[in-house]
């Protein structure tokens, strides 16, 4: 079972969030797939993730509608689907939220941005909150 | 005459109660100083006849006078009131009978008894209509002292109660020709209304349609038969007038949906009136219309249309440009960042697992790439936000000017305290404005002045107000280093951020782009005063609705 299913098209994004976590966090199990479909087909395959990291633009099912597909299952529903995005436009943030999003976070532009927020991913969700079985 | 006596106090006032209650129908009448009349002389010449008197009269008597409708043995056309026996005969309602005015002591000292014409004998018949008015007298006089028989005054009695009736039937006929005249002068009000009426149905340029519900067995709405409609109507359906008044609505429009039907059956039942926009299509048409419909006065649809199809399609127009604005702020928040991020980020890893192996000249160079990043990333951001200033929603309200510079230069103070400027105004009074956007311009304003001040003086900033008639005018003033001549047609456009700064790294030329913007989305402008000598001014003026 993996701890975070990372939803993430762009394999340069990619590599800035699989190294980050493996530099500060390297315990916590990470899965990447490519787009919300891929997404949707891992959920009924495999054992639930504890948290979701998602990209929003993407092709086929994008982030948006994954994140309404999962917070519309009552098996996904309670799985924290964080919103990681590069766009910072208060439209897409607003709809996010409106659908459940469960936090929303933009790209940084470093990669010592992004080993942040691996180590603060892994402090928050998967250390001092108390998760839905 | 003792006028405090309170009867007869009274007796004149109950006097011109009975006066009134008399002259009201004797004016209705219309008969005082009309020419005369042989119906009326035939009754002089019998009463004449059967009294045997010279002299017959008939007499009308307003407040004044006694005057004559008819007269036998008299050149007189009318004589004082005051003076007559008639005036008697009226007050007594009653007939009054004097054989010999000599011995009789109620008028042997009147004027006419003692002077010309010696008057002896009067003898005469109130006039009184079916109302109670004694209006006048039938009378018969002569200068010698004369007997009546019985049957002599039972004629006169009887002519002077013809006198009334042809008087009734002269004033019934009199009513009716005045009702006749009001008749057709309000038949021709009315028919200049409905002329006035149509030539304005007729010539608005709206469509406008009445039509005629038709009902099925069941009471519900089946249809409309086209009763009227004016040119522009015509104009719209392409049909002369006489093929659209008469036809059925269903054939003329066969596809109007039920719903619309539905409404307006609403409308004729309730007599609520409704206006919506409608895009009807077939095959002569495929427009939009705003339709107001309401139910005339007896029950039919009047329908008002108005063509709004340019206008909508304007707005879609204006919709879809709105939307490839979005878009394209989209487009820059997310696809232009991404790559960018992604050198950034790999330039910072390259560095990182090279570490010493780097040259100084490489490391110079990554950090060129950086800066390059930096710099892109800052004009991409400046982009987005300019991108949003095109639907730019301007809420005005009346702001306090000096409650917003109040606020300002606590913003301010800290970085004009660090440079040793000042920010000045002074009772700038109210101005109809956004207030967010009003900020953010003269935010702006203040934070070009500080990045372009001069480092030969301290910086003094001054906003003051002018008014005109039809605009209030903001100016921001500074002592910097000012903008050279051959910049100023430039200063407004996006992205030119003008000679260099002071505090370069955070000019992004975007400022006056945006101040520029919400003065025209208030309305107004922004312009640069050409004539400020060490320094510069911005003048932004709102038309005076807004300010």
């Amino acid at each position: 079972m993996s701890d975070i299913l990372v939803v993430e098209d762009n394999k340069a994004d990619e590599v800035f969030i699989t190294r980050a976590f493996a530099k500060r966090v390297p315990d916590i199990s990470i899965t990447v797939v490519r787009n919300g479909a891929d997404a949707l087909d891992y959920l009924e395959t495999h054992p639930l993730p504890k948290v979701i990291l998602t990209d929003l633009k993407m092709p086929r099912v994008d982030g948006r509608q994954l994140l309404k597909r999962i917070k519309q299952s009552a098996k996904t529903r309670h799985i924290p689907t964080i919103v990681f995005s590069t766009s910072d436009d208060f439209d897409d943030v607003q709809s996010c939220y409106a659908q459940h999003a469960n936090a929303y976070m933009t790209k940084p532009h470093s990669p010592k941005g992004y080993e942040k927020v691996a180590q603060s991913l892994a402090d928050y969700w998967l250390a001092q909150t108390v998760l839905a079985q | 005459m003792g006028r405090a006596d309170p009867e007869a106090l009274i007796s004149d006032e109950s006097h011109i109660l009975s006066e009134v209650v008399r002259l009201k129908p004797l004016r209705s009448l219309s008969l005082l100083d009309t020419p005369s009349d042989p119906r009326f002389d035939q009754i002089t010449n019998l009463a004449a006849f059967v009294s045997g008197a010279p002299i017959a009269l008939i007499s009308l008597v307003d407040e004044s006078r006694l005057w004559f409708k008819s007269k036998l043995g008299l050149k007189l056309s009318e004589t004082a009131r005051a003076d007559a026996f008639c005036d008697h005969t009226i007050s007594a309602k009653k007939p009054v009978y004097v054989a010999d005015a000599q011995g009789d002591a109620r008028f042997s000292a009147h004027p006419l008894v003692v002077d010309a014409p010696h008057v002896r004998f009067y003898a005469g018949w109130p006039l009184i209509l079916e109302n109670g008015a004694a209006i006048g007298t039938l009378c018969v006089l002569g200068t010698t002292p004369r007997l009546l028989s019985t049957e002599q005054k039972a004629r006169l009695s009887d002519l002077a109660a013809m006198t009334v009736d042809i008087i009734g039937r002269q004033s019934l006929a009199h009513a009716r020709s005045q009702a006749l005249e009001s008749l057709e002068e309000k038949t021709a009000a009315l028919d200049g209304a409905r002329e006035y009426y149509r030539s304005i149905f007729k010539h608005l340029t709206d469509p406008l349609v009445v039509q005629e519900p038709i009902f099925d067995d069941a009471g519900a709405l089946k249809d409309f038969i086209i009763r009227a409609c004016n040119d522009a109507a015509c104009v719209l359906q392409g049909l002369p007038r006489e093929k659209l008044v008469g036809q059925f609505v269903s054939e003329m429009l066969p596809n109007l949906p039920k719903k619309l039907m539905q409404s307006y059956a609403e409308v004729i039942q309730t007599g609520t009136p409704l206006t919506f926009e409608h895009h009807y299509e077939d095959q002569h048409y495929d427009d939009w219309f705003r339709v107001a419909a309401s139910r005339t006065h007896n029950g039919s649809l009047l329908l008002q249309l108005t063509t709004i199809t340019d206008q909508k399609n304007r707005e879609s127009q204006l919709q879809r440009s709105r939307d490839a604005l979005n878009s394209f702020a989209s487009v820059i928040s997310h696809d232009l960042r991404t790559p960018l991020g992604h050198i950034g980020g790999f330039v910072e890893l390259l560095e990182e697992e090279l570490g010493d192996a780097l040259t100084d000249t490489q490391r110079e160079y990554m950090g060129y790439i950086t800066a390059g990043v930096s710099q892109m990333r800052r004009l991409i951001k400046a982009l987005q936000k300019h991108a949003r200033l095109g639907q730019i929603e301007v809420t005005p309200k009346v702001v306090n000017l000096d409650d917003l510079m109040g606020d300002l230069s606590q913003r301010y103070d800290y970085p004009l305290a660090k440079v040793g400027g000042t920010l000045r105004y002074d009772r700038l009074g109210k101005v109809f404005a956004d207030d967010v956007l009003l900020d953010q311009m003269l935010s702006n304003l203040i934070g070009n002045s500080l990045r372009y001040r001069s480092e030969d003086r301290p910086l003094q900033i001054t906003v003051s107000v002018d008014r005109t008639e039809s605009e209030t005018i903001i100016k921001v003033t500074d002592n910097g280093r000012g903008i050279p001549p051959d910049y100023h047609a430039r200063v407004f456009n996006l992205f030119d951020r003008g000679p260099e700064a002071v505090d370069h790294k955070n000019a992004m030329g975007l400022g006056l782009t945006t101040c520029r913007a919400i003065a025209k989305a208030h309305g107004g402008d922004i312009e640069l005063d050409g004539t400020t000598i060490n320094g510069c001014t911005f003048i932004v003026s709102f038309p005076r609705r807004y300010a």
